[in-house]
Formats: structure tokens, C-alpha cells, sequence
């Protein structure tokens, strides 16, 4: 009876040791791998080396922004090249469109549908911009004589695999109202 | 064949059973799992097995996998030793192998769950960082002063059913433990209790008084 009582508190003991001591002295050389695997060094370096980083997502417009004067909406279209080391899907985009100049609310931008990019891809998106009928009146009046107008795009938010990017830019946005 | 039925510990039993059965979907299946982003980094945690999964790059922490083990082999060990001793409660070495089990579940959950409450406390106080154990949190990282971009990381987690399924197995071995006591004392009747001898005196009996 003591015999089982000894077996079995050796087999706790056992069990409790020899895993712990036989990994500290797998890594006795190297304590620190301890708790950070090599895995996580190299997805590290993959992403230092990337360019990617905090950066965010990097557009490139492409082609001449459409119009349609029923709906006040404008259709603009970029090229995203993922150059992260890894897949990207942009959920949403939005944001709120501010005259530079004059600090009236034009209008609203979203992300017409969700992109999903492979790493190294090239992919179009599509931003589309509404604007209210203010902002037209706005257009009309106090930039008639301007192709472009200087805008804010405030609180823009970006959803990239469910991480959220919120920032403030400065853009520049066609006039629906300029007649050339 | 009642008999035997009989003196077996079937809380033990169970169990034992639900221990291994616990330990083998372990391997497979977290008992706690945080998704951060849309499956941007994964946390399965469970005692058996945890790994991280980060931009399809899955790996472990070396000491939390030799604590793994541990709980592997503490867990194994303790589903055999409450499967032999259900069968044979009353050896003589059984409240041994009894006393072995019964608590190495209950504590490996103890273990599981004060560890992640600890840990995301650590986070919360030390990085002002919200890990939900149950749920999901919006937090905000922290960017270099001067930065006007703010990044925002949804987060969800909750626990899995072999946690639920661990439970389970701890309150059986549990039950086992206050069981023995029942298996124990059954064993009591077949010791045969000595008759009683017969008396060599008969009783004594008044001889009626005949008047005269």
C-alpha cells in the first residue's frame, strides 16, 4: 500500500518536472526562446521588411472621377497593390467630406463593396462620394470657377481584417459644378 | 454479476472516461478562444494545447507548451488512475489511487481559468488593454505621440465546449470522491455476523403454588 502511495507521488513529481526542466534545458543557450518563439521573430522581420507596417493601405487613383447629377453621386476608382506579406480585405471604407475652405459638409464617402486581395495583388477599388444637395449649392456658389475643390475627409475610417484605421486627410475632390 | 456491478464507483467511472475524453478533444479543440481582427491573430487556449495562429503563421510559446505537457500528463494520469480505482474500489490501494485522480481536474480548471483572468488583468492594468474572456472589445493601440491615425482593434472571445466538457469531467470525479464512501460501506455486509450462542440455561420458571 506505502509502495502505491510512493509510486504515486513520484509520477506527480515526474510529471511536473521533467517536462518544465527538459524545455529550460532545450533552451539553456537561449532563455529568451523561451517565451518568444523563432516564429514570432520572423513574422516581425516579415513585416519590418514589408513596408507595410502601420502605413496602411496605399492608393493610386486611376482614370477620370464619374458623375451622375441624379443621385449626386461621384465614382471614383483606385488601384491597390498589397504589398504586405499577407492577404488583405477591406471590409469598409467611410467618411465625411468637409470644404477646406469654408468648413461645410458636402457629403459622405464609402467603399462601394468589400475587397479582398491576395498578397502582392493588384486589385481596383471603388470609392463613391455623395454629395448633398447643399453641397451643390455650395459648388455652384463658392466654387464655380474651380475643376477641383480642396476638401477634408473627416473621421475617414478604414476596416482592413476587422483593424480599424481612423484618420483625418486632405483631398482633392472634382467640382460636379464646373462647367470648364 | 450485480455484485460487481455493484461495488464499481460508476461516478468514478464517468469520470475517468470524461477526463480522457476531455484530454483527446483538447489536442483538437481550445477551451478558450480570442480572435482578434477577422482571424488576423487567434489565441486557442486550453491546458492540453495553446497556440497562436498570426497572418496564417500558426506557433506556440515553448513554456506554455512544456505546461501543456504537464497538464497532458496530469490529466492522462489522472483518468487512469480514477478508471482503475471505479473498477476496484475496494483494493486496498484504491482510496490511494482515488485520492491521485479526483483532484487533478478540478485544480487543472482552477489552474486554466485564475491563469487567463490573471493574464488579461496584467493587460488591462499594465497596457490599458481590454482582452474580453467572454464577449467581444473594441480597443484603441497606442501610436507614437504626433501620429493622426488612430487604429481601432475589434476582439471576441469565449469559451469552447471542452471547457464546458472539462467542467463536467471535474464534478464527476468530484462525485466520485463522496461516492467512495457509499462503494466503501457496501463491502460491509459480507462480513458474516457470528449467531448468537445458544444459552445453556433454560429460563427459569415459576412453579405454580398449589395451595393446600
Amino acid at each position: 500500500m506505502d509502495k502505491v502511495r510512493l509510486l504515486l507521488t513520484v509520477i506527480s513529481i515526474v510529471i511536473v518536472v521533467v517536462p518544465i526542466v527538459g524545455t529550460v534545458l532545450m533552451y539553456q543557450n537561449n532563455l529568451l526562446g523561451l517565451f518568444i518563439p523563432p516564429e514570432a521573430n520572423e513574422i516581425i522581420d516579415t513585416l519590418s521588411n514589408s513596408g507595410g507596417g502601420s502605413e496602411g493601405p496605399m492608393l493610386e487613383p486611376v482614370g477620370e472621377p464619374q458623375y451622375d447629377e441624379a443621385s449626386r453621386t461621384v465614382t471614383m476608382t483606385f488601384q491597390f497593390k498589397n504589398t504586405f506579406p499577407f492577404d488583405v480585405s477591406i471590409n469598409s471604407m467611410s467618411g465625411d467630406v468637409e470644404c477646406a475652405a469654408h468648413g461645410i459638409h458636402l457629403g459622405t464617402i464609402t467603399l462601394d463593396k468589400p475587397v479582398s486581395i491576395d498578397k502582392g495583388e493588384t486589385k481596383t477599388i471603388t470609392i463613391l462620394g455623395t454629395w448633398t444637395e447643399d453641397a451643390i449649392t455650395h459648388f455652384q456658389t463658392a466654387h464655380a470657377r474651380e475643376e477641383m475643390v480642396d476638401a477634408n475627409l473627416v473621421g475617414f475610417t478604414v476596416d482592413v481584417k476587422g483593424i480599424q484605421f481612423k484618420m483625418n486627410q486632405r483631398m482633392e475632390i472634382p467640382n460636379p459644378a464646373y462647367k470648364g | 454479476m450485480k455484485a460487481i456491478l455493484a461495488k464499481i464507483n460508476w461516478f468514478g467511472l464517468a469520470g475517468g472516461i470524461t477526463t480522457i475524453i476531455v484530454v483527446v478533444v483538447s489536442l483538437f479543440y481550445p477551451w478558450w478562444q480570442l480572435t482578434v481582427g477577422d482571424d488576423l491573430l487567434k489565441a486557442n487556449v486550453s491546458p492540453v494545447n495553446t497556440n497562436f495562429g498570426f497572418l496564417d503563421t500558426a506557433f506556440t510559446i515553448p513554456l506554455i507548451w512544456a505546461f501543456n505537457i504537464v497538464s497532458l500528463l496530469t490529466l492522462i494520469s489522472s483518468g487512469v488512475a480514477m478508471l482503475v480505482y471505479s473498477i476496484l474500489p475496494a483494493k486496498s490501494y484504491s482510496k490511494h489511487l482515488l485520492g491521485f485522480g479526483y483532484k487533478k481536474p478540478l485544480f487543472t480548471l482552477l489552474f486554466f481559468v485564475v491563469g487567463l483572468v490573471v493574464i488579461t488583468l496584467i493587460l488591462q492594468v499594465v497596457l490599458n488593454f481590454n482582452v474580453p474572456l467572454m464577449g467581444s472589445a473594441t480597443n484603441t493601440l497606442p501610436l507614437p505621440l504626433g501620429s493622426d491615425i488612430t487604429v481601432s482593434v475589434f476582439m471576441s472571445a469565449g469559451f469552447q465546449w471542452p471547457f464546458w466538457l472539462a467542467i463536467v469531467a471535474a464534478g464527476l470525479c468530484i462525485a466520485a470522491r463522496f461516492y467512495h464512501k457509499k462503494v466503501a460501506a457496501a463491502k460491509q455486509p459480507t462480513e458474516t455476523v457470528a449467531a448468537a450462542p445458544p444459552t445453556s440455561a433454560a429460563p427459569a420458571t415459576t412453579a405454580p403454588t398449589v395451595a393446600a
